[in-house]
Formats: C-alpha cells, structure tokens, sequence
C-alpha cells in the first residue's frame, strides 16, 4: 500500500521537480518563455480550482473571476493602499473568497441548468459593476502597485521572472496537490456521487448541499489566491481585467479544455492553449488586434464538435482503442493456436 | 407626474426593445434547450449590416431591418449546422461552442472593422421626438418604432407558436423530439427553423438600431446578458414571459438610473433578476 | 419501542391527487415485507415518504422509536435506513466499485477502509467480475445489483427495495432472489414494493397490500393471497382463476 501510493506520486513529483530546475538550466533567460510559464502555472491553478466546483462537484460556475477579482484585489489593496505585503490581503481575500462562495452558492445551488449558468452570469455582472464605482479601490482605473523592492517579501521582481514561476509553482503545486488528495478522499467521492446523480448521494447519507458549499467555498478561495498572484504579477488590477464574464470563462475553458473533472486535465490544457494564445498574440499581432482570439474561438468550436472531454478525452479514446486493438490481437493468435 | 410618465415610458420603451432581443434566444433555449452564448454577437453583427447599407448606399434602417433579418436567419442556419448541431445533449458543450463563436464573431468584427464607435447620421427618424403636454413627457421616434416592431414580431412569433401546424410541430419538437419524430415531425428541420428565425428575430432589432445607436464590436454583449436575464426570469422558452420579464427590467433599469444613480441601474436589473430567480427558481412562467 | 419501522396513519396528497390514505402498518425487525398493488396504488409514493423524499400531508413514521417522517433523506439514510430506485440510477461515471464506495463511506472515513467494507458488498451481490467497469456500461440486471450492492454498503438496518426485480430477465430474477436472502441471513430488515408475484411471495415474511391508495390487507403470504378483498381488487379474477387452476394441477403441494 505504502509503496503503492508512493508509485503513484511519481509521476507528478517528477514533473514537479523538473519544472523547479528549469530556472538553473538558464533555458528560462528569454523573458518571453519565462512568461508564458508563469501564466501556464497561473492558469493550470485557476483551472484547478474551479475544477473542484465545476469539474468534480459537476457545477459548472460562470462566476469564479468575482473570486480571482477579490483576491486579486485584497493583494493590490494591502500594498497600494495599506502599505503592507500582499500577503494578508491575499490571505483576507481568499477567506472573503470563501464566505462569499457560500452566501451565492446557499441560494443559486438550488438553480438548474442553464438557469445556474445565466445566475452566476449575473452574478459577475453585479460585482463588476459595484467594483467599477467603489472609489475606494479605484473605481474603473483600478489600482497601480508602485515601484517594490524585489524579493519574496514583497512578491515581486522587477528584473527577471525566475521569482514569479518559483510563486506560480508554488502555488500550482498547493492547489494540484490538494485536489490529488481530495481525489481519493470522502470528499472527492461524495462530490462525484453529487455530480453524477444528487438524489443517489442523499439516499446514501451525503448532505448534498454542505459538500456542495464547502466545495465551492474551496473552491473560491483557490481561485482567489490565484487572483492575488495575477494582481502581484501584472502589478495592476482593475475592474474589467480581473472582473469579467471573460475571466470567468476562463477558468471554465482550460478545464473543460484540458479534462473535466480530471486531475491532470487543467494542467494540460493551459499548457496547451496558453503557448497557442501567446504565441499567436506574438506572432500575428501584424494581422491587426483581435485574431489571437479569433483562433482561440475557432479551437473551442471546433473541440467542443469532436472532444468534449478534452485533451484527457482524446488520451483516453486513444488508449481504448489501443486495447481493443490489443484484445483483437490476441484474440486472432489465440485463434491460429 | 410628468417626469414619472417620462421615466416609464423611458422603462417600456427599453423593455420592448430588450424583449425584441430576447425572442430568438428564447425561442432557441425552449426548442433546443440551449442558450446561445454568441446572442449579443448575432445582435452586432445585424447592427453593422444595417449600419454599412445606410452608411455606403444610403438604405435607411426602416428598410435594411430587412436585410438584417435575412442575414441572421442564415447566420442562425450556418450556427446551427456547423456549430450547434454536434454539441447537442452534450452537457456545456453547445454553450461553449456558442462562447467560442462569440469570440469569433467579436474579435472578427474588431480586426475588420476596428473597435471606433460607428453613428449613422442622415436616417428618416433621426432626432425625432413627439412631445406631449408641452415637452413635459418626451417619446423618441425610434424607440417607440423599435417598441412597435417589438410588439409585431413578439405577436406574430406566438401567433405562429400556438396557430399554426408549423408552431404545433416545434411545440411538439420542444417536449419531446423523439416522440415528434415518431410522429413524423422533421425535427432537423425544425431545429434549423428555428434557430434561423431565432437569428431573424434580432436581426429585426439590429436592423433597426443604428437609427440611434453606436455600432461597435462590443455593442452586443451588454444586450446579450441582458437577453440571457429576460429568457431566464421569463422562464423557458416563454414568449409571454419573456415580454413580461423585459418589460419589467426595462422599468427596473429607468427607475433605478433616475431615482438611484445611473451607475446603480444595471446593478438594480441584476439584482431584482437575481431576487426573482431565488424565489421563482424557474422564471416567472417557468414550470 | 417493540416495532422496528411503524408506519402511522401516513396520508399523502399532491394537490387534489390523494396517493396514500391513512395507512398504517409496522415492519418487525429481521424480517422481509413485501409491499404489493396495482399501478397508481400509492406504493412508490409511501415508499418516498419513508426514505424523506416527500413529507407526509398527515401521519407519521417511526423508526426504532425515533419520528422520521419529515427529515431529509440523507438524515434517514444515516439512521440506518438505505434504498434503492425503482428506475435505476448507477453514478455512471463512476466505476462499479466507486459507486458502492459511495455508500461505504458513511460509516468509513478513509478510503483504504470503504474500498474493504464495498469489496464485501460487491462479493454478496454478485458483481465481482464488473468492478472497475463504469456503472453506466452495466446491463439492466447488474444495475438493479448495483442498486443493491451500493444501499448495502452503507450498512442498514433497513433496506427499502423499490421494484428491485421489475424488468429482469427469469435468471436475473434468480440472482437477485439469491442477494435478497442473503441479506435477510446477515440480520438485515427489508421492505420491498413488487409488482411481481413470483419474486415476492415465496421469500416474503409478511405482506401489505394497497389499492387507491389504501391498505386493504395485511399478514401472511398465504393469508394475504386468499383474501377475497385483495383477489378481486388487485389480483383481478383472471389471475384468481389461474391460481386456482394451479393448485388443482399441483396437488396437495401448493405452489404458494
């Protein structure tokens, strides 16, 4: 048993271990690849987490930027306005995060469907737009960070990125481990169960409606320290960049992108669509603005036609094939024997 | 007393026009139990064919509503076939494959067309108002023939609905498609109707729009997501609803941006949106 | 409390629509019940009731001496009441094993502990050989164990079968006899609403019938089958005359 599960962190431990040396191997000296890592990690978190609401718990939230915008804007707040270090207004943030998951999921958790979905819409739409008059965190112009020292102190690094990927790595690997270990747990179980059919889970003792908070309430809290590190890192938030139904959908895309509900989905579709986005908005930014995410639009059509379980889909259709092949195979020689 | 009338006509004017906008989508969620997330795009992409015949022939927006509607009747076909179609009964994905299209359409609309706010100038109801009791209440020419158009087509889409066999064959379709293939109901076909004259439906509203109001890239997601709250707070695929729900937030927004502050009125739309969905989890005629 | 489940004076109506009326009967523990009538006799609807899908309109559930009725279902559940769905529900997703995990969990915080106590159930219900496959790829047979296999791990002291043989196959209906036995021998009570006769009547301790809604008979198996009031309202005279028939051909030895 022991050895068992020490087998099976393997393959995550290693991954882990890789990208923290990357730094060292000096592949990381162009700033634009150091870049894209850091946002890959930022977006595998932000997946993750909404992958335990949306992905595992099967409700699937328009809502989560108003989580990554409160953290985002705890972090900015405590260093613009307060003069502290990020840390316990991201801290503050996530906590706020997790109430307020609480206080829209006890209502809206009793919506179905589409009419979840349009809830949550609304949902940002409203904080979007308080946030956009609230004076006092800048209203529409949002908040500057002024000029730090450099260092873990104050989260920030003005010369090179190597800090920013050592935190997104930092924070990847809280949330992904967390959702390792929620995987095999009661929890993740009865989260599941919730997702594949709510009334089987009540008939079976699970208090759909408290896992389903604390889900989201997790849930929220990830996505809103996530939101405090893309406040540390783009040194400024406003109201339209961390509040928006675009945001939300974020979350929503690499997941379902990359795997629903499965462990390794969010950090393969970030790792795959974050490049694509990047080096597009790079690559083709002579054809005028906009036709990065025109492409970003077409990938979605077209794997939502195809695949769509995702990039994990697409693995697990190939491995079924392969053992069906597998079992022919077999089948055929045990016939000539 | 006047300056109250002012506001709610202000109110039923928006409302009317934000159900015209609506019906399609409603018509799409009841039939095929989607929402179509590029809505508010369909609503712009109308806007600029109206906004190009008025701007490079001369065509006025009482004509080219026209041209509008046909436009977003194909583009509603070509949505449904090469995006929606695959996607159906597949949990999220005909909304994301929808999400994606919007995108498309956006961003398509502002590399062509660059995100510059476009005004028609020259249109026949240009600047036009009415004005009762000596200027003491105010009613704007184009909005009140957009409420009128609004009450025409709404008319004539539940006329179709409930009259004819046409109607009784998607209200079938919409119950149950199996059983309405069994009867010999060609769903297909019925699926592309529908979200053809779903597209149609905006286009009536896009077509008319530039009589006074800025075509931009962006233009459409506001009314989309407000087209999202009216079809929900209206409750499934409702025509009665939906015009009940628009006018309703219609008066909420006009009330809330007069008496409260104009910044609070599309917080106050989405709120008592959010209140009524608590207390009625399936809409106002939801079931 | 001398009765294990009592059933009190419950009514139930949905609007206008009266599903049970006033019907009152207990389960004694360790035994199997059987809980037969036609279509529309408000079986389902009581059986809801019980497991706190529905609050009764009057009347009221007891269990173990402790009032239910009211409580939500996973309330009930946790008291040591399980149940299975007339029309299947597997997590179908979810592999075989996993599913009944789901239910083992109630009483096993960690996993390596529920993976156990579902082995066992997964053993008495036949469906060793499906365990890694997803429950939604099962046949319909293999579901309805599932069903069973899944409220068993949660380890009742009451276990509510809801039509657990309607739809199977003859052998099906064997293998699902075998299981309900089984669990009879492990000490646990059940309450099973059929449609099939067959199913029920040779493993039943005790039979309640409704019609509309209403209790019109209660005992025995073979009480209960030659009651004049239950043979005319639910068996019907075609089936009464075929019973007849059948006992003049068997002999002596009744086949009831």
């Amino acid at each position: 048993m022991q050895s068992d599960s020490i087998k099976r962190a393997i393959p995550w431990m290693l991954s882990l271990a890789v990208l923290a040396l990357l730094p060292v191997t000096g592949l990381l000296r162009g700033s634009f690849l150091s870049h894209v890592l850091v946002m890959i990690l930022l977006n595998a978190s932000m997946a993750q987490a909404w992958n335990i609401i949306g992905g595992y718990a099967g409700q699937v939230s328009f809502g989560h930027s108003v989580f990554f915008g409160i953290g985002a804007y705890g972090a900015a707040y405590a260093v613009t306005n307060l003069k502290m270090t990020p840390y316990p207004g991201a801290l503050a943030g996530a906590v706020l995060a997790a109430v307020l998951a609480v206080i829209i999921g006890y209502p809206t958790f009793k919506l179905k469907g589409h009419y979840f979905a349009i809830a949550t819409f609304a949902i940002v739409e409203v904080f979007h737009r308080l946030f956009m008059i609230w004076e006092d965190v800048g209203g529409a112009v949002g908040l500057d960070y002024p000029i730090l020292k450099d260092g873990w102190r104050n989260f920030s690094w003005s010369r090179s990125k190597v800090g920013y990927f050592y935190g997104a790595l930092i924070l990847f690997g809280i949330i992904f481990s967390l959702v390792r270990a929620l995987e095999k747990a009661r929890f993740g179980y009865y989260l599941k169960a919730i997702r594949e059919g709510q009334e089987t889970a009540e008939s079976l003792g699970v208090d759909a409606r408290r896992y389903k908070l604390a889900a989201m309430a997790l849930s929220a809290a990830m996505a809103a320290m996530c939101g405090a590190f893309f406040a540390q890192y783009n040194y400024r938030v406003d109201p339209s960049m961390v509040l928006s139904l675009d945001m939300s959908m974020r979350f929503v895309l690499i997941t379902i992108l990359g795997g629903i509900g499965t462990l390794w989905g969010p950090l393969l579709g970030a790792a795959i669509l974050i490049p694509l986005q990047e080096y597009t908005r790079a690559y083709l930014a002579k054809l005028g603005p906009g036709v990065d995410l025109v492409i970003f639009g077409l990938i979605i059509i077209l794997v939502m036609q195809f695949q769509p379980k995702g990039i994990m889909g697409m693995i697990d259709a190939a491995r079924k094939r392969r053992r069906k092949l597998a079992a022919a195979g077999n089948e055929h020689e045990g016939g000539r024997q | 007393m006047g300056l109250f009338l002012q506001v709610l006509l202000d109110g039923l004017w928006s409302g009317l026009l934000y159900g015209l906008i609506a019906a399609g989508l409603s018509l799409i969620w009841g039939v095929l139990d989607i929402i179509n997330f590029a809505h508010g795009e369909f609503l712009m992409a109308g806007m600029y064919v109206s906004f190009f015949l008025g701007f490079l022939f001369k065509i006025d927006p009482l004509v080219s509503w026209v041209a509008s509607a046909a436009f977003l009747f194909l583009l509603g076909v070509v949505t449904y076939k090469f995006v929606v179609k695959r996607t159906l009964g597949k949990a999220m994905a005909p909304l994301l494959a929808t999400f994606g299209l919007s995108m498309v359409i956006k961003n398509f609309a502002m590399n062509r067309f660059t995100p510059n706010f476009r005004i028609l100038s020259g249109t026949i109801m240009e600047g036009k108002v009415i004005s009762l009791g000596q200027g003491a209440v105010m009613i704007p020419v184009p909005n009140l023939v957009t409420a009128l158009f609004s009450l025409v087509v709404l008319g004539l889409l539940y006329w179709m609905l409930t009259r004819t066999r046409f109607g009784w064959a998607v209200q079938a379709t919409a119950m149950d498609v199996e059983a309405a293939r069994l009867m010999g109901v060609n769903t297909e076909r019925i699926f592309i109707l529908v979200f053809g004259i779903g597209g149609a439906c905006v286009g009536v509203a896009a077509g008319l729009l530039p009589s006074y109001l800025a075509t931009h890239p962006d233009v459409g997601s506001l009314f989309g997501l407000i087209a999202f709250m009216v079809v929900a707070m209206g409750g499934f695929g409702s025509i009665p609803g939906a015009l009940l729900a628009a006018i309703l937030i219609g008066l909420i927004e006009s009330f809330a941006g007069f008496y409260i502050a104009p910044v609070f009125k599309y917080v106050a739309v989405f709120g008592v949106y959010l209140l009524v969905i608590m207390i009625r989890p399936k809409g106002l005629f939801g079931w | 409390m001398s009765e294990f489940l009592q059933i009190r004076n419950v009514t139930m109506k949905f609007g206008e629509l009266l599903a049970d009326k006033d019907v009152s009967f207990d389960v004694p523990k360790g035994m199997i019940c059987g809980l037969i009538g036609p279509n529309g006799a408000g079986k389902t609807t009581l059986f809801n009731c019980i497991a706190g899908y529905y609050a009764p309109t009057a009347g009221e559930i007891f269990f173990e001496g402790k009032r239910i009725s009211g409580l939500p279902p996973y309330r009930i559940a946790r008291l040591g009441i399980a149940r299975t769905f007339q029309v299947v529900r597997p997590l179908k997703e979810m592999s075989v094993l996993d599913n009944i995990m789901v239910g083992a969990f109630l009483h096993h915080a960690s996993a390596a502990e529920a993976r156990k106590a579902a082995e066992r159930c997964l053993d008495l219900c036949f469906l060793e050989e499906y365990r890694n496959k997803p429950a939604g790829d099962l046949t319909i047979g293999n579901k309805k164990r599932l069903e069973v296999a899944r409220a068993l791990a949660t380890n009742p002291k009451l276990l509510l079968l809801d039509e657990c043989v309607a739809g199977l196959t003859s052998t099906e209906v064997h293998d699902m006899v075998q299981v309900i036995k089984r669990l009879r021998d492990e000490g646990i009570t059940i309450l099973m609403v059929e449609h099939i006769m067959e199913a029920i009547m040779p493993i039943a301790d005790k039979i309640v019938v409704l019609s509309h809604g209403e209790k019109i008979a209660e005992g025995s198996p073979s009480v209960v089958v030659h009651d004049p009031m239950v043979i005319t309202a639910y068996l019907g005279e075609k089936f009464a005359r075929k019973l007849a028939e059948q006992k003049a051909a068997a002999g002596e030895g009744g086949a009831l």
